[in-house]
C-alpha cells in the first residue's frame, strides 16, 4: 500500500479546500486561482523526481515578512472584524511558502495546521453557503487525511530508525512497515465510520451549543445583504453579492401581475433607536402592542384591522418567494393590511412601525412564501386602524453636535415660506407641511454632489469621541446607503422631526417573462421614513440612486444567470442551518419533550418502536456476525458482503458442525483443511469422523463445486449434524 | 496488561485551539463557527473511540534470540495480534520500557483477527544477561490528539556475549609458535593415517584394514588400528584472581574494571579465532567461579565458552590462590592477565599477555592487512625448561 502517495494527494486536496474556503469567504476568484495554482505547482516541484525545495531561510524570511505585513494591516485598521481576515491572508502566504519547503512529516503537520487556521478564519469571516459546504468538505477530508498522515509519519519514523541503524555495526536491511491483509479496505471503512460518527457527534454538539441571540441568518459584515440592524463602525469594503434573495410578484386589484414601479422598495426592519456609543441603529425593544396572526393553507388572509377587510380601492397583493434569504422579517412595499401563507405560520405585527416578523421559525425554518395585501396611499382612518393607539415620538437624537449641523444646513438652505411655530399653532396641519419640506431639503442636500456613494469604506477610520454620522457629514462625506439614511434621520430628529431608518431591499430588476421582481442581495438598502401626517410616514431616500444602480450593474456577471440552481439549496442552508438560533433550539427541545410526554399510548408506541429497533439491531448483528465468521472460517474475506451472507446461509450446517466439534474438544485448527481434520478425527473417533466426512463432502460441493442448494437441500444438509453430535457424545 | 491514555502535547495544543474557537463561536453569531467548534470537539471523542476501542482486544508476544553480542544488533520480534472481530488497528509503535538503546518497532496495520510480526533491533552495550521486562504498544492514530497505550508484562532474557574483535592476521600462529600446540598424533583411534596398533578382527572391520602378514603368521585375522589426526590445541586462561580494587593500573589509562572487560574481550576474540582456524580450545577462568570446560572444537563449544565469559560476575569474591591445573594433552597455554603477569601461575611453558595489549592485537579497520606478528610483544614467553 503506497500510503505516502495517498497521503500527499489527500494533503494537497486539503490545502486546496482550505484555499477555496478562504476564497469563498473573500468572494475572490483570484485567491482561488492563484493560491490553487501555486499549491499544485509546489506539490509538483517538491514531490517531483528531483524534490526541489526552497531554502529554509527563504521560507522563514517570507513568513516574517508576512507577519510584519499582517501587523501593519491590523494596526492600520484595528477592528475585531478585520483581524480574522488579516490572519487568514498571513496564514495563506505562510501556507503557500510552506508548500515549497522540504516535506518531512513534521513539515506536513505544519501545513495541515496552517490549513486548519485558514479554514477557521474563513468561518469567522463568513457564514455563506459556499463557505459552509467547503468547510464541511474540509472537515471530512481532514478525517481521512489525518489518518493517512499518521500511517505515513509512522512509516517514515520507522524508516528513519532503520536508516540510523544502518550506520551502526551489524547493519540492518531496510524493511517495509509490516501490515496485515487489505489495509486500505479497513482504512476506508474506518474513515467512513469516522465521518458518520463525526457528523453525528458534531450535529449533537451543534444542536446543544448554548445560543443567546437570535441570528439573522447571515454572518459577516463585509457582504451585502439584509440586516435587521446597522453598525456604522463596521468599516471595510462591502462586496456585492448577486445572489437572488427573493422574488416578488405584484398583483393589481384585478389580480393581474405586472410591474408597479422601478425601483421598488421593500420594507424589512424599522430602526428607530440610535446608540451613540457604538454607532448602531436597532429596532425598539418595546413590543407592548404587538398583534399575532396565525396563517395556514386554508385560512386565507389574516387582516390586521376590520376596516382593512372592506377596503377595496388600490389594494394590491404582493406574493413573496424566498430564494436564498431566510429571514424572520416580512418584506412589504406598502402599508400591509393582511398576510397569508401556504404553511402553518405565526406572524407578529408591530403597529407602531407596521413591521411584520415571522415567529414560528424554530425547527420549521423560515417561511418560504407568503402573500401580503397592501395599500399604497392609505387614508388616515385606515392607517390609524392598522397602527392603533398613538405612535410614540421618535423626534430626538442623542448627539448634540448634530443639531448644530442641522441648523446650519437649514440656515444655508434658507427655505422660504416655511411654517413657523405661530403658523403651526394656528393650523396644526402646517406641522406636517413643515416636516415634509425640511425632510425634502435634507434629502436634496445629501443626495447632491457634496457626498459620494461608495461601498469601499476602508478609509472611514474611527475617531474616538466622534460620532460616525457626524464624521460622515463633516469629514469623510462618503459612504453607502446606511450612512445616507442615518444622516437623514439624524438631521431630521435633531430639528424635532420624527424620522426612522428602514432597512430592506430595493428591487431594480423586473423579469417580464415570469412577471416578477428579482431581488438580489446587492439590492439590500436602507432609507429613511419621516412622519408626514398623524398616521402616515413618507419615504425619503437620500442615497444617490443613479450611482447606486451603476455600482450594482457593474457587479453583474454572466454567472448570475445560473445562480438559480443553487438558490434552493442556499435557502435551505440559511433557513435551517445559518439561522438555527435559541428559539429553534427551544423548539427542538420541546419536540423532544413531547416524545417523552405522550402518555401511556405514546409510551406503548415508543416501546413498540424500541422493540422493532432492537430486533432489527439483533438481526443485523447476527447476520453481520455470521458474515464475519464466514469470512474468517472460510477464507472469504475478499468476497462481497452479499456473497458472504449467502454463503453463510448455504453452509450454516458446516459452521454448526465446527461448533459441535469445538464443544466436544475437537476444534479444527485454522491451518488444517477440512479433509485433514476428518482424517485426524477418524483416528480418534471413527464414527464421528465418518459423520463429519459426510458434512465435509457436502460443504466442498457448495463452497468449491458451485452448488447452490435449494431449501430442501439445505434442510437435508442440516440433517447431517445430529448424527455427528450423537457420535461425539458417544465419545 | 494495562491500558492508559497519555497527555500528548499536540493534543493539548488542539484542546486550546478548540477552546478558543468555542469562545469565538459563543461571542460571534455564526452557526458555521459553532459547527466548526462542534466538529473539532467531536474530533477528540472520535479519537478516543476509533483507536481506544480496538486496543481493548490487542495482544502481543515478544520473541527474542537466546544470545546476542555486544555492539551487534539483537533482533527482537513482536507478534501483534488483533483479537477484535470488527476493528482494525493502525500505526502502532512497540517500545520497550527497559532502558535499552534501540529503535521502536512499527506496525502499520493489523486487521481484525490478524496477526502481524514487527521487528526492531537493540544494541546491547555490555555483556551478560539482557533482561526485557515490559513493553508498550502505543498509538496516536487516528488524529494524533490522544496517545493510547497498552502495557504488556512479558519478561524475557537474552544472554549478551562479549564483544569479539577481529585480531590481526597471524596473531594466533605467532602466539602458538614455539609451543607444543601444533598438529600431533592422538592416542585415540580414528580415521587417521598414523599407525596406532594391531588388534583382533571384529565383525564390521573393513578388508583394507586387515594386517595380512600378521594374520597369516598368527593364524587369525588381525586388523591395523590407526590414530585420528589431532588438531592444534590452545588453552586460554583468564587471570581474575586479584580483586578489581587490588589491580595496579595506570591512573592515566583505562580503569581497572575496563581492563577486566578488555581481558574478557581478548579471551573471546582469541577463542573465536582459534575455533575458526581449526583449534581445539579450552577456557579456564582463575579466581572466579566458572564451570570446567573440556578441550573441544566446534560452534556449540565456542558458544558455551563465550556464554561462560558472558556470565562472569566480576563483583563476585575472588579466589586469590587458584592455580591453573596442568594440561594433560599437548596444548598452548595462553594466560591473559588484567594488570601484570604472574609467571608462577603455570608450571610448564605458557604465553602471557596483558589486557592492555588488546588494542595492539586488534586489526585496524582501515588497514585490515597490516602485519600483525611484529606488533605482538608478549609480556613473556616461557618455554619448557626456560628460566622463569
Amino acid at each position: 500500500m503506497n500510503v505516502a502517495l495517498l497521503f500527499r494527494r489527500a494533503a494537497l486536496l486539503l490545502v486546496i479546500l482550505s484555499i477555496a474556503a478562504f476564497a469563498a469567504s473573500e468572494r475572490s476568484g483570484w485567491v482561488l486561482v492563484i493560491g490553487g495554482l501555486i499549491a499544485v505547482a509546489a506539490a509538483r516541484i517538491t514531490d517531483g523526481p528531483r524534490k526541489r525545495h526552497l531554502p529554509a531561510w527563504v521560507i522563514r524570511f517570507g513568513v516574517f515578512i508576512g507577519i510584519g505585513w499582517g501587523g501593519v494591516q491590523f494596526m492600520a485598521r484595528p477592528s475585531p472584524e478585520e483581524a480574522p481576515r488579516v490572519v487568514a491572508y498571513v496564514v495563506l502566504g505562510a501556507l503557500l511558502l510552506k508548500l515549497l519547503d522540504r516535506k518531512t512529516p513534521s513539515d506536513w503537520r505544519q501545513v495541515m495546521a496552517l490549513s486548519i487556521v485558514l479554514v477557521v478564519s474563513s468561518a469567522l469571516s463568513s457564514g455563506d453557503f459556499l463557505v459552509g459546504v467547503l468547510v464541511i468538505g474540509y472537515a471530512v477530508a481532514t478525517i481521512v487525511t489525518t489518518m493517512l498522515y499518521h500511517l505515513h509519519a509512522g512509516a517514515e519514523r520507522a524508516a528513519d530508525d532503520r536508516r540510523a541503524a544502518a550506520l551502526r555495526p551489524g547493519a540492518l536491511p531496510p524493511m517495509e512497515a509490516p501490515h496485515g491483509a487489505a489495509p486500505m479496505r479497513h482504512l476506508r471503512r474506518l474513515a467512513g465510520a469516522g465521518v458518520i460518527l463525526g457528523i453525528l457527534l458534531s450535529g449533537m454538539v451543534f444542536v446543544m451549543f448554548p445560543r443567546e441571540s437570535v441570528l439573522g441568518g447571515q454572518s459577516g459584515t463585509k457582504q451585502s445583504g439584509f440586516r435587521p440592524d446597522i453598525s456604522l463602525w463596521s468599516a471595510g469594503r462591502v462586496s456585492l453579492s448577486s445572489r437572488v434573495a427573493m422574488t416578488v410578484t405584484l398583483l393589481d386589484p384585478r389580480g393581474a401581475a405586472g410591474p408597479l414601479t422601478l425601483p421598488l422598495r421593500l420594507r424589512g426592519a424599522v430602526l428607530d433607536v440610535y446608540f451613540a456609543n457604538d454607532g448602531k441603529w436597532r429596532g425598539s425593544s418595546i413590543h407592548s402592542g404587538d398583534r399575532s396572526y396565525q396563517t395556514g393553507p386554508t385560512q386565507g388572509f389574516q387582516w390586521f384591522a376590520a376596516e382593512a377587510r372592506t377596503e377595496r380601492s388600490n389594494v394590491w397583493t404582493q406574493v413573496v418567494e424566498m430564494r436564498s434569504l431566510a429571514s424572520e422579517h416580512v418584506f412589504t412595499s406598502w402599508l400591509p393590511l393582511a398576510v397569508a401563507s401556504d404553511e402553518q405560520r405565526s406572524f407578529v405585527v408591530d403597529p407602531r412601525t407596521a413591521e411584520i416578523t415571522e415567529s414560528t421559525a424554530g425547527i420549521a425554518g423560515r417561511p418560504r412564501t407568503y402573500s401580503i395585501r397592501m395599500q399604497g396611499y392609505p387614508s388616515g382612518v385606515l392607517a390609524h386602524a392598522v397602527a392603533g393607539g398613538s405612535p410614540p415620538s421618535t423626534a430626538d437624537f442623542p448627539v448634540p453636535e448634530m443639531r448644530v449641523i442641522a441648523e446650519r444646513i437649514l440656515a444655508d438652505a434658507a427655505l422660504v415660506d416655511l411654517p413657523d411655530a405661530a403658523a403651526i399653532k394656528a393650523d396644526p396641519q402646517q406641522k406636517w407641511v413643515r416636516q415634509r419640506r425640511i425632510a425634502a431639503m435634507f434629502q436634496e442636500y445629501l443626495s447632491g454632489p457634496r457626498f459620494a456613494y461608495t461601498t469601499d469604506l476602508s478609509a472611514f477610520r474611527r475617531i474616538d469621541g466622534k460620532d460616525p454620522i457626524v464624521l460622515f457629514l463633516e469629514r469623510y462625506r462618503f459612504g453607502h446607503c446606511e450612512y445616507f439614511a442615518s444622516a437623514m434621520v439624524a438631521l431630521c430628529r435633531s430639528v424635532g422631526i420624527e424620522a426612522r431608518v428602514v432597512t430592506g431591499y430595493m428591487a431594480t430588476e423586473y423579469d417580464t417573462v415570469s412577471d416578477r421582481y428579482v431581488i438580489r442581495e446587492s439590492g439590500a438598502h436602507a432609507w429613511a421614513e419621516v412622519r408626514t401626517s398623524e398616521w402616515q410616514w413618507g419615504t425619503f431616500d437620500p442615497s444617490p440612486i443613479a450611482e447606486l444602480l451603476a455600482i450594482q450593474q457593474a457587479n453583474r456577471t454572466w454567472m448570475d444567470s445560473f445562480r438559480w440552481v443553487l438558490d434552493p439549496i442556499e435557502f435551505a442552508w440559511n433557513s435551517q442551518f445559518a439561522s438555527f438560533d435559541s428559539r429553534a433550539q427551544a423548539d427542538l427541545l420541546d419536540a423532544a419533550n413531547r416524545w417523552f410526554l405522550m402518555g401511556p399510548a405514546g409510551a406503548l408506541w415508543l416501546g413498540l418502536v424500541g422493540i422493532v429497533l432492537a430486533i432489527a439491531a439483533t438481526a443485523v448483528w447476527v447476520v453481520g456476525g455470521r458474515a464475519r465468521r464466514v469470512a474468517r472460517e472460510l477464507g472469504a474475506r475478499n468476497e462481497r458482503l452479499a456473497t458472504r451472507i449467502a454463503l453463510g446461509r448455504d453452509v450454516s450446517f458446516y459452521l454448526d458442525a465446527l461448533d459441535a466439534l469445538t464443544r466436544a474438544g475437537f476444534e479444527k485448527p485454522r491451518s488444517r483443511t477440512p479433509r485433514m481434520h476428518v482424517q485426524a478425527l477418524q483416528r480418534k473417533n471413527p464414527q464421528a469422523g465418518a459423520a463429519f466426512s459426510a458434512v465435509v463432502e457436502r460443504f466442498y460441493q457448495i463452497r468449491y463445486g458451485g452448488l447452490h442448494p435449494s431449501r430442501a437441500e439445505r434442510v437435508a444438509a442440516d440433517a447431517l449434524i445430529p448424527p455427528l453430535r450423537a457420535a461425539l457424545a458417544r465419545g | 496488561m494495562r491500558r492508559r491514555y497519555h497527555i500528548h502535547p499536540p493534543g493539548l495544543l488542539y484542546l486550546v485551539v478548540v477552546v478558543l474557537v468555542g469562545l469565538a463561536a459563543a461571542n460571534r453569531p455564526s452557526n458555521l463557527l459553532v459547527w466548526v467548534f462542534a466538529a473539532m470537539l467531536s474530533g477528540v471523542l472520535l479519537s478516543g473511540v476509533l483507536s481506544g476501542q480496538p486496543l481493548m482486544k490487542l495482544r502481543a508476544v515478544r520473541t527474542m534470540p537466546r544470545t546476542g553480542r555486544v555492539g551487534e544488533p539483537v533482533i527482537v520480534r513482536y507478534t501483534v495480534i488483533n483479537e477484535s472481530s470488527l476493528w482494525p488497528l493502525f500505526a502502532l509503535f512497540v517500545r520497550e520500557l527497559s532502558v535499552v538503546p534501540g529503535s521502536r518497532a512499527f506496525v502499520q496495520h493489523v486487521g481484525p483477527g490478524e496477526q502481524v510480526i514487527a521487528e526492531t533491533a537493540y544494541w546491547p552495550a555490555q555483556r551478560g544477561p539482557m533482561r526485557l521486562e515490559r513493553f508498550r504498544i502505543e498509538t496516536v492514530f487516528p488524529f494524533g490528539l490522544v496517545m493510547k497505550s497498552v502495557r504488556f508484562d512479558d519478561a524475557s532474557e537474552c544472554l549478551v556475549l562479549p564483544r569479539v574483535e577481529r585480531l590481526r592476521p597471524g596473531v594466533l600462529v605467532s602466539l602458538a609458535s614455539g609451543t607444543v600446540a601444533g598438529p600431533s598424533t592422538s592416542t585415540r583411534t580414528g580415521p587417521g593415517s598414523d599407525f596406532l596398533g594391531i588388534r583382533e578382527y571384529r565383525p564390521g572391520d573393513g578388508l583394507r584394514h586387515i594386517a595380512w602378514r600378521r594374520s597369516a603368521s598368527a593364524g587369525t585375522l588381525a586388523v591395523i588400528e590407526r590414530s585420528i589426526d589431532a588438531p592444534p590445541r590452545i588453552r586460554v586462561a583468564l587471570d581474575f584472581r586479584r580483586p578489581t580494587q587490588a589491580l595496579r593500573v595506570d591512573p592515566a589509562g583505562r580503569a581497572a574494571r575496563e581492563l577486566e572487560e578488555d581481558a574478557i574481550v581478548l579471551a573471546a576474540s582469541v577463542l573465536s579465532h582459534a575455533q575458526r582456524d581449526g583449534y581445539e580450545t579450552r577456557l579456564c577462568v582463575l579466581g572466579l567461579p566458572s564451570p570446567a570446560m573440556p578441550m573441544r572444537r566446534g560452534h556449540w563449544h565456542l558458544q558455551k565458552e563465550l556464554a561462560v565469559l558472558a556470565a562472569l560476575d566480576l563483583d563476585a569474591p575472588r579466589d586469590a590462590v587458584a592455580m591453573l591445573p596442568a594440561e594433560r594433552e599437548r596444548a598452548t597455554t595462553l594466560v591473559i592477565h588484567v594488570d601484570r603477569a604472574d609467571m608462577r601461575l603455570v608450571a610448564d611453558g605458557a604465553v602471557h599477555i596483558g589486557a592492555t595489549q588488546l588494542g595492539a592485537l586488534i586489526a585496524p579497520v582501515s588497514a585490515p592487512t597490516a602485519a600483525a606478528a611484529a606488533a605482538i610483544a608478549p609480556i613473556s614467553a616461557s618455554q619448557p625448561g626456560a628460566a622463569s
